[in-house]
């Protein structure tokens, strides 16, 4: 077939020559930048504004929590051609990964602790700071904290990174724990390795951002459920410090598949929504779900999740499928300027994001940069979401699909695999299937295919290709990958 | 107000040059040692290396008159002086230029008949011409002819000034130059076998292809069969004109519609109403006017200007490229180059600023052939380069009357405007037009379009050598083009050939020369005008050339001049164009034995050690002390290998105007210690460590800039990492120039210092492992292990984190003072510090207030004020710790000097209850 031809050829032009330590890019920019501008929030000369977190503030400015413990109340961030003006509410403060503002207060999570930080005298600046919990341990520079904004009870959940990234030398260093407003501080779960966001997915389920390293394959988002275990172990030495957690789980076995091990450790929680390595970005970080009702484009309810290593902003969906959450990720933009590190959306419905580049190979160039993306009002043909069905996966389009080619089961390609359940640092997929497409209806109004599938494997990441799909005007995807996490097969 | 300061240190690194303001000069120094020691001291203290670099700076500016294989410059080929030229001449020829003036490089002075003064050297001089090399700055060759001159002269003194060594630092620099001089004298043989001479530019692509490109600008095909070749940039179309609308002044449109050539010259738009009256063509003007308003959506509206934008869009029309195609103004506004240049017209009659603020923001929407390029101006700058070029437009407001729109005129205007066949270019998809393929040939010879005669037919603004041009095309018929035809085809379309030189092809005008600016005059002209194309597909990768033509990626922050976006439809093809285009030879290379020691070597050569490249290039956007050259760690994803490879041995080869020195002249390496001088393996070592890209590993060297934060008029704080304390410290410094830090975990003072505050560099920089690091001095630390605690069993801080101490915050005073708090058991406390300062004696102190409350009365607490090997109690409150610290005990408490295992402990016992009490300590630095 000469379509198949051309694609080749098209595959072997872009094998690198010579890898970039950094993963290629997935070289979508020129298209993605028609539907989403990047917009530069410039930032003054002299000022070294590396983002870690945000808030909106209901005088329409945006709250910047710094790596270097400063917050900026900044106004003029939502103006089309942004012009901003930085005020310095607070500073001195230890690493701000997570920042909430309710009546008044700021509620921070910094290295140390989670603090409430007033302005009692309005002069604009912050001259009170009160320690609402310190309960854990913090002895090496890398436990970082990581802050959920204010639940809907006010909580603040906390993801505690570990110790020098592999050990669990200080009580609860690979814990989530939840903060109450009057500094109640309560275990949520154990076995979190390197989180690098918090926050409620689209449902309002709080989950983190997982980083690929030991027991975990691959970057992932995973759920914060109450009781439960991520899936690192080093951390189980706190359980005496925990009574609501019950006893310790059993230990995982290494070199083994985290399908296998949920059998064995009632308590292990599987990742929700895994990203592949690379394809999916290196450190997936800050993440936001998208409530702006459309005004940035056709992902409302999605989560926007960013990525520190490759300077990208890609998307997630989720659902709960026989009591387990999985869901998918979809790319979404590249080429921004620095890593990203935390993503907040504006009340105009654009989506700022910020972040440095020190410390860790960033693609991104800057040092630091905060930058929003604002829809053009083009909407993209892009996957909008794939779901699980029982026979196989509901996919829906953007836009409609020309239904000669989205109804032919040869226009789709889909590979499965896993990664090793490991002690060990990362995972190569493992366990390749390749499942058939033996059906695809298509919906009437073009912008659903129900694939019925032949090979569906429980457990394994399902990759799509959707690269022969056409728009009904004829157009390509702009983005023709997408992964499903399939941890759960729907029951009929 | 800014109450704390930041202050960022650029590290002084090395000083590459200088000038030396002592009282002897240096040449006078130098002179006096004599140059045969100093021939000597060369080959033993010199460094190629530095020489190397050294070499092309603005200072000394040896590569103004000696660049390396270069030809007919002021001064000697050095590379080919010869084994003849002994080290101890080079040492003279630097210290007294003027001593032996090599034969051929003589000064001359000559003189016009018109009185213009040339000096420099003559390079040639035939019975047709003499050809000189200027000496002034831009050392520009003359060309004149024997006519012209008046009087030569021969100059007694070289070219080359004495006491030009006075430009260099000190006797180091002028070793290192003296040092690279030696190196490089005997390379010019075989570096000239590599040697091609570079054409200077200004060329034009053929004559033909020229009136190809003429014929696509005035758009002959809308009405023509064009039977010549096609170009691969799509065809130039018109303006939008519905975009045109509210946003061009009607009036404006009116009287350009009526006499196009006239009202604009230069335009493209053709006069379609050759034969009418001036009544009748002002009628069809008005109702194309009405009939062009109706199609937008809002009334043109004027609006207020700005002069201080205005002064800024001077600035910037003049710098960031207008004016490599629009005539530079002057401050009447008057044109200065409006020959050569693309006409602007009356923008100011024209546009509105919204209007004009939109179409420099984004041409392509009014101008989707990209022939007008973006300019990557930010809306700020669109602003002010708009406000700039309307500056003048208030004036001619005033007589206007105001527009009043006609339906009636416009629906007239609609037929008026296909009648005249203004929609064979303009609104194509409103319009039906029939097919009227006039055959386009040589043959044909009723007068038309390219006849000077008023009739019929369009009227172009067409000069005779237009004329000419455009039939050149025609005769000659279609041919297939050449990829090179249509890389030259493509550059003079779009005009990329104002600014690049591709070999002969194009190039900055001398005209416009001025133009070009640079933010780092250390890189010479290559910093100031815009890349060499020549070969350049050989040399950029096709990702990296896409991402520069099509998303604006920029590598160059020194050049003012940017490089404009045309659109990925009209220039994305030169891509491939190019890279099939420029070949290399490929450089065969051996095999790397050892990936990871060829890139440790390749780091080491890039740092201060090496070969020094962190000198003058940006790493990972840190820049060199000097200049910015181009980023070290984005060097892989630019450039081809064989295109490094080449380079290197010989930079100037590819860029004449580069001040890169080739540290393998004549194919020899200058370091001969590093991988046994092997000149290739040097080179893969440097191509392998430059892969790692944004990763590779920081050069040595590389200058980290220094932070210190300091207090102002208020205190300052930072919760981070402090030596001694671990993560929960919590330093503050005072206005009077003293510190403390204080540890949250174990809730105690854990030191003070006077002077400045901290660096935070290790806690702000890298993954932020480090601790902050106290600056000032007097640094006095106290024992670690809570202050408060019970009096007969306190806490062992060797088992951790004390756990009946909770630490519980901070609330700040009006000069940012922090009040700590927290808690011990049931006894809360409050710990406030301020600075002091004796102004006569200018000793500063802290004065430290802790209060206590419990619910519970309790007498079974002490408060450990210092501990030390001994404390002197010079009266019943006043204490001397190990001669250095002084704390006086205020108020009521008694304070009790008892023995600990390190020596003695200052302590206090405490009676806490509800009634909040307090301890007041003062705490002042001993000097003898």
């Amino acid at each position: 077939m000469p379509n198949h031809l051309a694609l080749l050829i098209v595959l072997m032009a872009s094998v690198p020559l010579q890898a970039q330590k950094l993963g290629e890019y997935w070289d979508t920019a020129e298209q993605e930048a028609k539907y989403y501008r990047i917009v530069e929030v410039p930032i003054p000369k002299g000022m070294a504004l590396e983002a870690g977190s945000f808030e909106l503030l209901p005088d329409n400015r945006l709250a910047i929590g710094t790596r270097r413990g400063d917050i900026y109340l900044v106004s003029g961030v939502f103006d089309e051609n942004p012009q901003p003006q930085f005020e310095r509410y607070a500073s001195g403060l230890d690493e701000l990964f997570g920042l909430s503002y309710k009546d008044g207060h700021f509620y921070v999570t910094q290295q140390t602790e989670v603090t409430r930080i007033t302005d009692t005298d309005r002069d604009g600046r912050a001259d009170r700071f009160e320690t609402l919990s310190d309960v854990w341990g913090f002895g090496n520079y890398h436990e970082f904290a990581f802050g959920s904004k204010l639940d809907s009870e006010d909580n603040i959940w906390v993801a505690l990174c570990l110790s020098k990234s592999y050990h669990s030398d200080l009580p609860f260093r690979g814990w989530c724990m939840k903060v109450t407003p009057d500094g109640k501080t309560i275990p949520i779960c154990s076995g979190i390795r390197s989180p690098c966001g918090i926050g409620p997915n689209e449902h309002g389920v709080m989950f983190y951002a997982e980083s690929q390293g030991p027991w975990n394959g691959s970057c992932s988002l995973k759920v914060l459920e109450p009781g439960g275990f991520m899936g690192h172990p080093v951390s189980f030495k706190w359980y005496d410090l925990a009574e609501n957690m019950g006893p310790k789980p059993v230990e995982p076995n290494t070199r083994s598949r985290l399908l296998t091990e949920r059998n064995r450790v009632k308590e292990l929680v599987p990742y929700a929504v895994v990203f592949p390595y690379i394809k999916m970005g290196r450190s997936i970080s800050g993440f936001m779900v998208d409530r702006t009702e459309g005004k940035f484009g056709p992902f409302e309810n999605q989560i926007f999740i960013g990525d520190f290593s490759l300077s990208v902003v890609m998307r997630a969906t989720t659902e709960k499928v026989n009591g387990i959450w999985q869901g998918a990720c979809y790319p979404f933009r590249e080429g921004l300027a620095t890593g990203l590190l935390a993503c907040q959306f504006t009340p105009q419905g654009n989506l700022i994001v910020g972040g440095t580049n020190r410390g860790w190979p960033v693609r991104g160039p800057r040092e630091f940069a905060i930058q929003r993306l604002d829809w053009t009002g083009i909407t993209p043909f892009e996957i909008k979401q794939i779901n699980a069905r029982p026979d196989g996966f509901l996919v829906t389009f953007t836009k409609p699909v020309n239904r000669d080619i989205a109804s032919q089961p040869e226009s789709y390609a889909l590979k499965t695999y896993t990664h090793i359940y490991q002690q060990g640092y990362g995972s190569p997929e493992v366990d390749h299937t390749t499942p058939r497409v033996v059906r695809s209806v298509v919906s009437d109004d073009g912008l659903r295919a129900h694939l019925q599938i032949d090979g569906l494997v429980q457990g394994h990441v399902h990759e799509f290709d959707f690269s022969r799909i056409r728009s009904a005007e004829g157009n390509e995807l702009v983005h023709v990958n997408a992964y499903y996490t399939l941890n759960e097969i729907p029951a009929d | 107000m800014n109450h704390t300061r930041i202050v960022i240190i650029a590290g002084t690194a090395m000083i590459l040059f200088g000038s030396s303001a002592e009282a002897q000069t240096l040449s006078a120094e130098l002179k006096a040692e004599g140059a045969a020691a100093l021939a000597k001291a060369a080959v033993e203290q010199g460094s190629a290396v530095r020489g190397a670099i050294l070499f092309p700076q603005q200072k000394p500016g040896c590569a103004n008159c000696h660049s390396p294989g270069a030809e007919n410059l002021l001064g000697p080929d050095l590379t080919k002086l010869g084994e003849e030229t002994t080290n101890v001449d080079l040492v003279e020829a630097l210290l007294e230029p003027s001593k032996k003036i090599r034969n051929g490089y003589e000064s001359s002075t000559v003189t016009t008949v018109t009185g213009k003064v040339y000096s420099g050297r003559i390079v040639s001089r035939t019975a047709d011409q003499l050809v000189l090399r200027d000496s002034s700055p831009d050392r520009r060759l003359i060309v004149l002819h024997p006519s012209d001159i008046d009087q030569i002269a021969a100059n007694p003194k070289s070219t080359m000034p004495d006491g030009l060594v006075d430009q260099l630092a000190d006797r180091q620099q002028f070793l290192d130059i003296v040092k690279y001089t030696m190196e490089i004298k005997t390379s010019g043989s075989s570096a000239r076998a590599q040697a091609v001479p570079r054409s200077s530019g200004g060329g034009k692509i053929s004559k033909y292809l020229q009136g190809l490109v003429l014929m696509d600008d005035f758009q002959c095909r809308v009405c023509h069969r064009v039977e010549t070749a096609a170009s691969l940039v799509p065809p130039k179309q018109a303006p939008e004109l519905a975009w045109s609308a509210g946003r061009i002044n009607p009036n404006y449109m009116e009287r350009f519609i009526a006499d196009p050539l006239h009202v604009k010259p230069g335009t493209t738009m053709p006069d379609v109403m050759g034969t009418r009256s001036a009544d009748e063509r002002q009628a069809a003007a008005k109702e194309i006017t009405h009939f062009l308003v109706s199609l937008g959506e809002s009334p043109f509206q004027q609006q207020r200007l700005d002069q201080k934008a205005a002064e800024r869009g001077t600035e910037l029309f003049h710098t960031v490229g207008c004016v490599a195609c629009h005539s530079p103004r002057n401050e009447d506004g008057v044109e200065l180059l409006s020959e050569d240049s693309v006409a602007l017209g009356k923008v100011d009659q024209k546009y509105n600023l919204d209007g004009l603020v939109a179409f420099l923001e984004d041409p392509h929407v009014a101008r989707p052939s990209g022939r007008m390029p973006n300019m990557q101006l930010t809306h700020w700058e669109a602003i002010d380069i708009a406000h700039y070029l309307l500056q003048r437009s208030d004036s001619s407001r005033a007589t206007e009357k105001p527009f009043k729109w006609s339906r009636e005129l416009a629906e007239k205007g609609r037929l008026r405007f296909g009648q005249l066949g203004c929609n064979r270019c303009h609104l194509k998809d409103q319009f039906r037009s029939e097919e009227l393929a006039v055959p386009l040939t040589s043959s044909n010879t009723q007068p038309g379009c390219l006849s000077e005669e008023i009739g019929n037919w369009p009227r172009f603004d067409l000069s005779g050598e237009q004329r000419d041009t455009i039939r050149a095309a025609m005769t000659h018929g279609p041919t297939e083009l050449t990829n090179e035809q249509q890389i030259g085809l493509t550059m003079t379309s779009l005009r990329c050939v104002v600014c690049h030189q591709r070999d002969a092809l194009g190039g900055v005008a001398p005209e416009r020369d001025e133009y070009f600016h640079t933010t780092n005059p250390n890189l010479g002209p290559q910093g100031r005008i815009p890349p060499l194309l020549s070969d350049v597909g050989a040399k950029l990768k096709p990702k990296w050339m896409r991402q520069v033509l099509v998303t604006g990626r920029t590598i160059r922050p020194y050049l003012k001049t940017r490089m404009p976006q045309y659109g990925a439809d009209n220039v994305a093809h030169l891509v491939d164009l190019f890279q099939e285009v420029d070949k290399l030879p490929a450089v065969e290379i051996g095999d790397i034995i050892d990936v990871k020691e060829t890139r440790n070597i390749g780091h080491e050569m890039a740092g201060t050690s090496g070969l020094n490249c962190i000198a003058c290039h940006t790493f990972q956007q840190k820049r060199a002390a000097t200049m910015p050259a181009v980023d070290l760690t984005e060097m892989s994803e630019r450039l081809h290998s064989d295109w490094f490879y080449h380079y290197m041995r010989n930079p100037q080869r590819f860029n004449p105007n580069t001040i890169m020195p080739s540290f393998w002249p004549g194919g020899r390496a200058i370091r001969k210690d590093i991988l046994d001088g092997d000149v290739d393996r040097q080179m893969q070592a440097l191509w392998w460590y430059l892969q790692d890209g944004r990763q590779a590993r920081t050069p040595r060297g590389l200058i980290r800039e220094r932070i210190e934060l300091l207090a102002g008029d208020e205190a300052v704080m930072l919760r981070r990492s402090y030596s001694g304390i671990g993560k929960r410290g919590i330093g503050v410094g005072y206005p009077n120039q003293v510190n403390l830090a204080f540890d949250a975990e174990q809730m105690r003072l854990a030191m003070i210092w006077t002077g400045k505050f901290a660096d935070p560099g290790s806690v702000w920089g890298g993954q932020g492992s480090g601790n902050v690091r106290p600056l000032g001095s007097n640094l006095i630390p106290f024992d670690s292990g809570p202050e408060l605690d019970d009096a007969t069993a306190p806490w062992n801080p060797e088992e951790g984190r004390p756990p009946k101490h909770q630490f519980r915050g901070y609330f700040l005073d009006e000069a940012q003072r922090p009040t700590f708090m927290y808690r011990f058991d049931n006894i809360e406390v409050e710990d406030y510090s301020i600075d002091s300062k004796d102004e006569t004696s200018g000793d500063v102190g802290i004065r430290r207030t802790l209060s206590f409350r419990s619910q519970q009365q309790r007498n079974d607490t002490a408060f450990r004020v210092a501990s030390g090997e001994a404390i002197v109690t010079e009266d019943n409150r006043t204490f001397l710790v190990d001669d250095t610290l002084r704390i006086r005990i205020a108020g009521d408490h008694k304070a009790q000097v008892v023995g600990s295992p390190t020596g003695q402990q200052l302590r206090v016992p405490l009676n806490v209850g509800p009634k909040k009490s307090s301890l007041v300590l003062e705490y002042s630095w001993y000097t003898h």
